[in-house]
């Protein structure tokens, strides 16, 4: 940590407030006049030279009782009950509604505005320092001035994108009479993905000037989530076959096919007796069980590589846009999907033939942050579920040598794989050569180029 | 945002006043206006704007970039001020665009590449700028930058703003309340613009201090950069920069020299061909002998704080003895400076003079040298002043009385916009020709300059002077602000000094005292006082001095001790004194009360509840209010906000309360009466 970091920081969280603060405090007209303001002082520094400074004092004043008078305005009350999506995408306008009721007994006054008050992520000092260290700390060829400069705003915003945001827009409040209700439509724009938080609403009050806002905060909690932009995948032709699925349909936790009859055999030590056909016993001396066919199933994993570098972060998200994409793509209604990722400990999730939605693997999908721990983690994971795979999808940042390692692996277990490789530039070019087999298919993304790589399947 | 009439054509024209432009600004507000009255409108596209704006703005940084070029050449920012100025004409033809086309507004990505590639990048929809509104507010600032000076200028600035307020207010809100907060706002922004100059000139003072104390106040001896062409207030503080105190009883010389120079070049002055003779380190180390002269009583004793960059000792003319001084070596200039070197934080020494004395070199070609482009300026005022042809008395008293007459000196200096924005007069000529008022600088360096036209030679002389007494301590105190030029000039064989300056600025210079100063000067006799005994031990020493100074020691911690210890007593006895526990009690010893005569509280019923139900039985309507009262008091004392605090004497009121209860016995038959 140095001096200039931690300046940095208090720098970048001043801009931060003051940005909120011009956006909430201060009208269009005022923001103008803002910068009318500041021109004018800056350019009537040299009050021997000029007589600017004395319309700068002028103006300044004015600005000044304004945003007084903004201030001791009387804090509007009302009620507030907040209607929100479960989902929406995260680069994509949504809107939702919010009904609001006039409890004082005055009518609102006339000119005000509603805005949505969400829960940003601002990092505190800590948790920035120990981000930009780790930025530093990434292996990939950098820039050093981006490396050791621009590495503390690259950080902030990346810290500021760690949970859903949204841009809201402001709703004009219509006059409302004492008791009356009206239902506003809000829309938004989402900026980043995760869990969107809703504290409350702000009231903005115009003040008599028109210069600024005076704010009446009301809370009304209210959660959704930003999902990862989906893109269509084509016609993808998962070659996978059954597998035995141990514990049958107790473990699968689905309704798979039905057990059959197929034979009698010899009674084996261990076999359960309410199979024991009695009959047969009778007829024979000896104990005889009925056999039945074991259930199989289709089971596709997506396995998701979440081991970024900070300066990776634009193609990690990237990468689980193709996850998310695949995730709506496939279809679920005969077959299995477990999604495999590492976060801060290993995670498996299955949709699919009624365990669960596609929306919550989508939610799931959408909290997913990058990791610190090794790929080893992820083969780990994926070793110990290898029996139940019939194919995998697997999307990896990068192809360097441990990642190859873990592709090796699986083509030497017979899996069948479709292997998305993320390419930190476009001009980096991967060689599957070494790789290529039947039932398995690589394919390399560059930056941006996932929706075509995905239509193209 | 549709402009009303006129108000576009109002501020153009203020603006054309400002600079007496007035052909231009009553066109452009005619143009503006009549296009109102067109009806020809254009169906201008993105590009269109993009085009008019680029033109506009490119044409903008030109002329920046050579008024840039102007100031760095010519050190005038004259072109600056003007293009800032005439800004609201480069940019009037994209305002005019805007007004022939259909859209009356521009989008915000027209403006600027880097704006443009941000929108295109972000995949945002543009936003609406009013321009109208812009550029009203744009003309309102830039004619500020007035010449000359108006004083009337926020007096009309006012109603101007007020009509781009307007604009800016929502519809149909509280006119009233607008109107006073902006008339508010203008009487508040009329005294504030007071204030903002007169914090400008302290801070220049402020910065001044610092640069002196950086410099110490110290004189090149071989060079020296004045101030002539700086616009501003001549930054001097009033500090105290050397104590002089006659050994004799006669008052010391009134100028004070310090270093003397021959050259003259763009405001600097030189000591030209001035070489230096070192002066024979005495035996005792501290006595150094000018001249051979012997028998010599000290005129004068001076004190001062050379400092890092010490170089000039200041020493009255016809100096010929130091007595000690102690440096580590003294070396003596040609044309009359002394130079020291290895002083001491404090140097306190004594100097013998004898006025027939002169160690300064006979004149040369330097002391008659003029620059080039002085010469039209000076010739011109010798000519209008009738200074040509004159012996070189004549001369100084024509000199004299004509800077004393006509002249005025000051120490604030308006910025000249005369002559061309390529061309203009050198300062001295315009201080001779146009403007007639400057600092001693300028008389010196202009009063040098026309002796030398008049073939007389002439140098110029920087010190101090020595004006100020202390009859306290019998000294004169010399401070920064009593820095003084003036000029050395040869006649009759001698160099006799010459002050041109009005005899006006000693007065001028004392006016303007700090509140401050009489404090600052208080410390710094304590700390002269203590370094005179550190370094010269207790001679010259009067204990009576320090008396003043640690009664005020003593009496400064003492007052702020006693204060703190009353602080604390009477917090002490603020403190709270009932607790909960004393509540508890008051309440036990109520219950107590109401049990004797047979009412007991149920563990069940909480005690307003039981009083609530206890007291309209009791028959007696007063008691039964005063046991309402006291439990709602108990109530407030034990269960309110935690930040109150229960005081002695709100127990006391309830002990008190207790004690006026009357209660009836409870007849003999009845059962004990039990609420439920």
């Amino acid at each position: 940590m140095s001096f200039f970091d931690l300046i940095s920081f208090w720098i970048l969280k001043s801009f931060f407030h003051l940005e909120r603060w011009i956006i909430l405090r201060t009208t269009g007209e005022g923001r103008i006049f803002l910068i009318v303001v500041l021109a004018s002082g800056f350019m009537g520094l040299n009050t021997y030279e000029t007589q600017i400074y004395q319309g700068f004092a002028i103006l300044a004043c004015i600005a000044l009782l304004g945003w007084m008078g903004s201030n001791l305005k009387r804090k509007i009350v009302i009620q507030v009950e907040r209607r929100v999506p479960a989902f929406a995408g995260s680069q994509e306008d949504f809107s939702h509604f919010v009904i609001i009721t006039n409890v004082e007994k005055k009518p609102l006054p006339a000119g005000m505005l509603l805005y949505e008050s969400i829960d940003f992520p601002v990092p505190d000092k800590k948790t920035f320092l120990a981000e930009l260290e780790r930025f530093r700390r990434s292996p990939e060829k950098m820039n050093p001035f981006i490396r050791y400069s621009m590495a503390r705003v690259i950080t902030w915003k990346r810290l500021l994108r760690s949970q859903g945001t949204a841009f809201t827009n402001g709703c004009p409040i219509p006059i409302l009479k004492p008791g009356e209700s009206t239902t506003l439509r809000v829309s938004s724009t989402g900026r980043s993905r995760g869990r969107l938080h809703f504290t409350g609403v702000k009231v903005l009050n115009p003040d008599p000037t028109g210069l600024f806002y005076s704010v009446s905060s009301i809370a009304c909690r209210s959660s959704m989530t930003l999902l990862p932009k989906q893109h269509s995948v084509g016609l993808i032709n998962l070659r996978g076959k059954s597998r035995y699925e141990q514990g049958g349909v107790a473990l699968a936790a689905v309704l798979g096919e039905s057990e059959e009859f197929v034979s009698m055999r010899e009674y084996r030590p261990g076999d359960p007796l309410r199979r024991i056909h009695w009959k047969s016993w009778a007829r024979t001396g000896q104990p005889v069980v009925k056999e039945f066919q074991n259930e199989q199933y289709v089971r596709h994993a997506l396995i998701l590589d979440t081991f970024a570098t900070p300066i990776l972060e634009p193609i990690f998200e990237e990468a689980l846009q193709a996850a998310s994409s695949f995730v709506c793509n496939i279809s679920t209604q005969e077959a299995l999907l477990d999604l495999m990722f590492i976060g801060d400990k290993s995670y498996r999730f299955t949709v699919g033939r009624g365990t669960d939605l596609t929306s919550s693997m989508l939610e799931i999908l959408a909290c997913v942050r990058s990791s610190e721990s090794g790929i080893d983690q992820l083969e780990n994971l994926i070793l110990r579920h290898i029996e139940t795979m019939s194919t995998a999808i697997i999307i990896l940042l990068g192809w360097d040598a441990p990642r190859q390692k873990l592709v090796r692996r699986l083509q030497q277990l017979n899996v069948p794989l479709l292997v998305l490789a993320y390419a930190r530039r476009a001009k980096d070019k991967f060689d599957f050569i070494d790789f290529a087999a039947d039932k398995c298919t690589f394919k390399q993304v560059n930056p941006g180029d996932t929706p075509r790589v995905l239509t193209t399947l | 945002m549709k402009f009303p009439p006129l108000m576009m054509g109002i501020v153009l024209i203020f603006w054309g006043w400002s600079r007496d432009q007035w052909l231009v600004g009553v066109a452009a507000a005619i143009v503006v206006e009549t296009l109102r009255f067109i009806p020809f409108r254009l169906q201008l596209k993105e590009s269109d704007f993009r085009k008019v704006f680029d033109v506009t703005v490119s044409l903008f940084l030109i002329a920046i970039v050579l008024g840039f070029i102007v100031l760095f050449n010519r050190g005038t920012p004259a072109l600056l001020h003007s293009i800032r100025y005439w800004s609201a004409m480069v940019f009037l033809p994209f305002y005019l665009t805007t007004l022939i086309s259909t859209q009356n507004h521009a989008y915000s990505r027209v403006f600027f590449y880097v704006l443009r590639r941000y929108f295109k990048q972000k995949d945002l929809d543009p936003q609406p700028l009013p321009v109208g509104i812009i550029y009203f507010f744009l003309v309102l600032i830039v004619s500020g930058q007035t010449y000359p000076v108006r004083p009337f200028y926020p007096l009309l600035f006012c109603p101007i703003a007020f009509m781009g307020l307007f604009l800016l207010r929502p519809l149909k809100r509280m006119t009233i309340g607008w109107v006073t907060l902006i008339l508010t706002g203008c009487f508040m922004g009329y005294g504030l613009q007071w204030s903002l100059h007169e914090a400008h000139m302290r801070i220049d003072e402020a910065g001044a201090n610092v640069v002196y104390w950086l410099k110490n106040g110290n004189f090149d001896a071989y060079k020296t950069s004045t101030a002539i062409g700086s616009i501003g207030k001549i930054k001097m503080s009033d500090r105290i920069v050397l104590r002089v105190k006659p050994l004799k009883n006669q008052r010391p010389p009134f100028l004070l020299p310090t270093a003397y120079y021959n050259n003259y070049r763009n405001g600097d002055w030189i000591a030209f061909k001035s070489a230096s003779r070192q002066v024979d380190v005495p035996a005792n180390g501290i006595t150094w002998q000018i001249s051979d002269s012997k028998d010599l009583k000290d005129d004068l004793m001076i004190l001062m704080y050379p400092g890092k960059n010490f170089e000039t000792l200041p020493a009255p003319a016809g100096t010929v003895r130091f007595d000690n001084l102690r440096v580590e070596s003294l070396a003596l200039l040609q044309l009359g400076s002394f130079r020291a070197k290895g002083a001491d934080l404090l140097l306190r020494y004594r100097v013998a003079i004898v006025p027939a004395f002169e160690h300064a070199k006979n004149p040369d070609e330097t002391d008659l040298l003029i620059p080039d482009e002085e010469r039209p300026g000076l010739r011109q005022f010798a000519k209008e002043s009738g200074l040509t042809g004159r012996n070189p008395t004549e001369s100084m008293a024509l000199i004299e009385r004509l800077f004393e007459g006509s002249f005025k000196y000051t120490k604030f200096l308006e910025s000249s916009e005369s002559g061309s924005l390529f061309k203009k007069p050198t300062p001295v000529s315009n201080f001779l020709l146009k403007t007639k008022n400057g600092h001693c600088e300028y008389f010196a360096t202009a009063a040098a300059m026309l002796l030398r036209e008049a073939g007389i030679p002439a140098r110029y002389v920087t010190g101090y002077a020595v004006q100020e007494f202390n009859s306290k301590d019998g000294m004169f105190i010399v401070r920064h602000n009593h820095a003084h030029a003036w000029v050395q000039v040869y006649i009759q064989g001698k160099w006799v000094p010459f002050d041109p300056t009005p005899s006006s600025w000693t007065a001028i210079e004392t006016t303007a005292v700090s509140p401050w100063r009489m404090l600052k000067d208080k410390l710094s006799d304590l700390w002269l006082g203590f370094n005179n005994i550190r370094y010269y031990g207790f001679e010259d020493f009067s204990p009576s001095s320090l008396v003043p100074y640690l009664i005020a020691l003593l009496l400064i911690p003492g007052v702020i001790v006693y204060r703190r210890i009353r602080k604390t007593a009477a917090r002490i006895k603020a403190q709270p004194t009932a607790t909960i526990d004393s509540l508890q009690t008051i309440w036990q010893r109520f219950e107590g009360l109401l049990s004797k005569q047979g009412y007991v509280r149920p563990h069940s019923c909480a005690p307003l509840q039981w009083i609530r139900e206890t007291a309209p039985k009791l028959g007696h309507p007063i008691e039964a209010e005063k046991l309402l009262n006291f439990t709602l008091k108990y109530y407030k004392l034990r269960y309110g906000s935690e930040n109150e605090r229960v005081l002695e004497s709100e127990i006391n009121q309830l002990n008190a309360l207790i004690d006026s209860i009357h209660i009836g016995d409870k007849p003999e038959n009845q059962t004990p009466h039990v609420a439920h």
